[in-house]
């Protein structure tokens, strides 16, 4: 028979004195931290962003993240249709942003747009989870108007889990955690080197940027790191099996009851400007979300075929640069000059 | 599983629990036997066969050393040929092959791709050291026999040092899992530092800098400047990542009761190579001091030429350990060959400089060295080093200046608060409560400036 453990040499008594004497003195540092850290969202708040597009009033408004930043040209999309055009992008953001910022921001302004295009790629449409937390939940958060039941029941806690996003949405030190580290090397490139560097305003950012960008890597090295960086089990499921727990249906019945014009932009890919062959699965989902899309009064640009593009027209990543922005741009115009309802404004 | 994602969290909290409800060692045993097997096959659940079948091979070598003694080189032969033939094949057939194609190539003989591509087990070079040097332990009648096969295949299968080591001696580890454990509160407070300060070295130091390091090490021709700071911040990198995993490791293991050994001693501090070695990977380094270095012969060459040979070979053999590519033994030769060269100039790990400026001295050639050599470890292969140095020089871009300067920003920015304490570390004994309160603002940072869990320790590759 072995003994059971012995008693500690360290009393219990002193040991718990001890520990509560740990957990007052970390509850005044991080209380002490938690005060001093704001808390700011990258694609502003809402009051904001309502105010901006009822000063703007714009016939058509964009949403989506950086990709629709870089790839389309807002005033010469508007040049080219005679009309208003706004954005409301946010980096990184996915179905869940999107869904809100339709909802909340777009949909509601006065008068109501004409027409909302939605930017997205592959299968973000019907993944709600997607871009949930770090700063992309500080980024949600400030979109949302009251408690968005429908977004925390398909998107923020199938992915993060009930307990994780409670944690996420209390504990101010974590949920800005992504923002405060893109501020900080913010600070460090444009407000540190650059002044130590004698570069002009943005120097930092623009040199860190330029040193490390796609152009400059070697295209082998850089094929293997992105394939490592990507599951190559990842396959497009069903469309069918997604679409009825996404954010998608929300999204139609909002901008059917405004009424506001919804058309969907799937934005072009480097490995298809590459001539890389598109999964069949991907293809398959493409032709349903159109379908499904079509029947209920919304349409799918599919701007990865529409527009034949180079890999010289593309800058970092999926990002487009002038010349494929130009040429996105001159064919989103004439595909939405026949999609822009009548202004009855 | 990765000490750095949630469901580690929650194994480690399930695990933990039922390991002190269970009262018996015995059980204690099994459980925690049950727990590393489920953790090192998270992923892949045949590696699991893998472990049980290097633990099973050496602990029947080992008892079949203590029945037969007359025949103990037969056995020690069959269980050093079974657990290198294991990590010969997992970890080096690919290597081989690769070589033995391009060889090929250049004599004009076209061999076949290989049918398959081997899976490198995670840790496998951790664990199949530890059993080795148990049984060489035995072999020399260092350590007795186990009989015990449930203690035994705890020992080899340790979850917290499974993956990344340290890699624990039978001597230190194996009585551990041996003696009944109590609840020590002394020990259970004593993981927190550990734990914080692990974390805080791999979720935000090491892994803010990772993406930086890796497109550095992807740039077709960097400018010098850029290079340098690319291999500075890896040094500061695997340095964080490593010892932040080490860290982890023996906090997780304080809360089950147990001890592991340090395996790093601000090794960039180190004044010359020698001492580098004594601080760094220590458990790794011991173990190619007492079972490969001292047995090739080791300081008692008779000729400066031995002494070089063995010291090649020896940090040859550890670059090899570390990975199956050039770039690996070239870094070991050339640590192998420098600390040859500074040991016969005097400047071994006992080496005390007269004044400050010579320590200064000492210090800033022993980190250019150790941390330019690191840029070899990291270099994607050997051939993009040799283009990138051979295009460096010279081809200074405003941008590259730019970026180089950014990554040492970030360097400084991500490793002060781990910097401060150190300070309050050494400030501890006359100020305990300034520690107590840093640790918790480390904490705070961790929060504030930690990445998503998940991406993989650096040393899980080896």
């Amino acid at each position: 028979m072995e003994p059971s453990n012995p008693t500690s040499p360290l009393p219990a008594a002193r040991a718990l004195r001890r520990l509560g004497a740990q957990l007052l003195l970390g509850a005044l540092v991080l209380g002490g931290m938690t005060a001093l850290v704001p808390r700011r969202a990258d694609g502003g708040d809402l009051p904001s962003e309502r105010a901006r597009l009822a000063a703007a009033r714009p016939d058509l408004v964009l949403i989506g993240n950086s990709l629709v930043r870089q790839d389309v040209d807002d005033d010469a999309l508007a040049g080219r249709l005679g009309v208003r055009v706004a954005k409301l992008t946010v980096d990184g953001a996915q179905s869940a942003w999107w869904y809100l910022a339709l909802k909340n921001v777009a949909a509601p302004a006065e008068p109501p747009p004409r027409l909302v295009a939605i930017g997205f790629q592959d299968l973000a449409l019907t993944e709600p989870g997607r871009a949930t937390a770090g700063i992309d939940l500080t980024n949600v958060r400030a979109f949302m108007d009251g408690g968005e039941p429908l977004l925390r029941e398909r998107a923020l806690e199938p992915a993060l889990g009930a307990p994780l996003l409670f944690a996420l949405e209390h504990v101010r030190l974590w949920t800005v955690r992504e923002s405060a580290r893109t501020y900080l090397e913010q600070i460090l490139r444009d407000h540190v080197v650059a002044p130590l560097l004698g570069l002009p305003e943005g120097g930092g950012s623009r040199g860190f940027a330029a040193a490390l960008s796609n152009a400059r890597m070697d295209r082998a090295l850089l094929a293997a790191y992105q394939t490592r960086a990507t599951n190559p089990e990842d396959d497009a499921p069903e469309f069918e099996r997604g679409v009825d727990a996404s954010l998608l249906p929300a999204m139609v019945d909002v901008a059917r009851a405004r009424p506001v014009r919804l058309v969907f932009l799937r934005m072009p890919r480097l490995s298809d400007a590459r001539g890389r062959p598109e999964r069949p699965a991907l293809t398959r989902y493409v032709e349903r979300l159109a379908a499904w899309l079509a029947a209920r009064d919304a349409t799918l640009i599919d701007l990865t075929r529409e527009v034949p593009l180079e890999p010289a027209d593309f800058d970092a990543g999926d990002h487009l640069g002038p010349s494929g922005a130009a040429k996105v741009t001159a064919h989103l115009a004439e595909r939405l000059r026949a999609l822009l309802p009548a202004d009855r404004r | 599983m990765i000490f750095t994602t949630a469901e580690f969290a929650a194994f480690f909290a399930v695990v933990a629990t039922l390991f002190w409800a269970l009262r018996r060692r015995t059980w204690q045993n099994a459980w925690l036997l049950a727990a590393s097997y489920v953790f090192y096959g998270w992923v892949h659940p045949w590696f699991c066969v893998l472990l049980a079948g290097s633990t099973l091979l050496d602990w029947s070598a080992t008892l079949a050393m203590t029945r037969w003694p007359g025949r103990k080189n037969v056995f020690l032969a069959c269980s050093l040929t079974g657990q290198l033939g294991l990590l010969a094949f997992f970890k080096y057939s690919g290597f081989l092959v690769d070589n033995a194609r391009a060889l090929g190539e250049k004599i004009g003989l076209h061999l076949p791709e290989p049918a398959l591509r081997v899976v490198l087990p995670v840790g496998i070079s951790f664990y199949t050291f530890q059993t080795m040097s148990y049984t060489i332990d035995v072999w020399r009648g260092r350590v007795a026999a186990r009989r015990n096969l449930l203690d035994f295949a705890a020992f080899v299968s340790f979850f917290p040092q499974l993956v990344s080591g340290p890699i624990e001696r039978a001597g230190a580890l194996l009585p551990q899992m041996e003696r009944p454990r109590a609840w020590d509160w002394e020990r259970f407070l004593s993981a927190w530092p550990l734990l914080v300060t692990g974390y805080y070295k791999k979720l935000v130091f090491a892994d803010s800098i990772a993406g930086v390091v890796d497109r550095v090490f992807m740039v077709r021709e960097p400018s010098l400047a850029l290079l340098a700071a690319g291999g500075l911040a890896f040094a500061l990198q695997i340095y964080a990542d490593f010892s932040g995993y080490t860290d982890m490791a023996r906090g997780f293991a304080k809360l089950l009761g147990f001890e592991l050994m340090e395996n790093f001693r601000t090794p960039y501090l180190a004044l010359t190579l020698a001492d580098f070695w004594r601080r760094w990977h220590i458990s790794l380094s011991t173990w190619i001091r007492d079972y490969l270095y001292i047995p090739l012969g080791g300081s008692r060459a008779k000729t400066a030429l031995g002494s070089l040979a063995i010291m090649l070979a020896t940090m040859g053999l550890s670059g090899l350990w570390h990975g199956a590519a050039w770039n690996f033994v070239v870094w070991g030769l050339a640590h192998g060959l420098l600390l040859w060269v500074t040991r016969r100039l005097g400047f071994d790990a006992g080496w005390r400089p007269r004044t400050a400026w010579r320590a200064l001295l000492g210090w800033a050639a022993t980190f250019a060295c150790a941390a330019g050599l690191f840029t070899v470890f990291r270099a994607p292969d050997l051939g993009w080093l040799a283009h990138a140095l051979a295009t460096s020089i010279g081809r200074e871009r405003p941008a590259d200046a730019a970026a180089a300067a950014v990554i040492v920003a970030l360097l400084a920015a991500y490793g002060l608060p781990w910097a401060v304490h150190f300070g309050c570390e050494k400030l501890a004994p006359r100020a305990p409560w300034l520690l107590a309160a840093w640790r918790w603002v480390l904490f705070g940072l961790l929060l504030l400036l930690a990445h998503e869990g998940g991406r993989a320790f650096i040393y899980f590759q080896f």
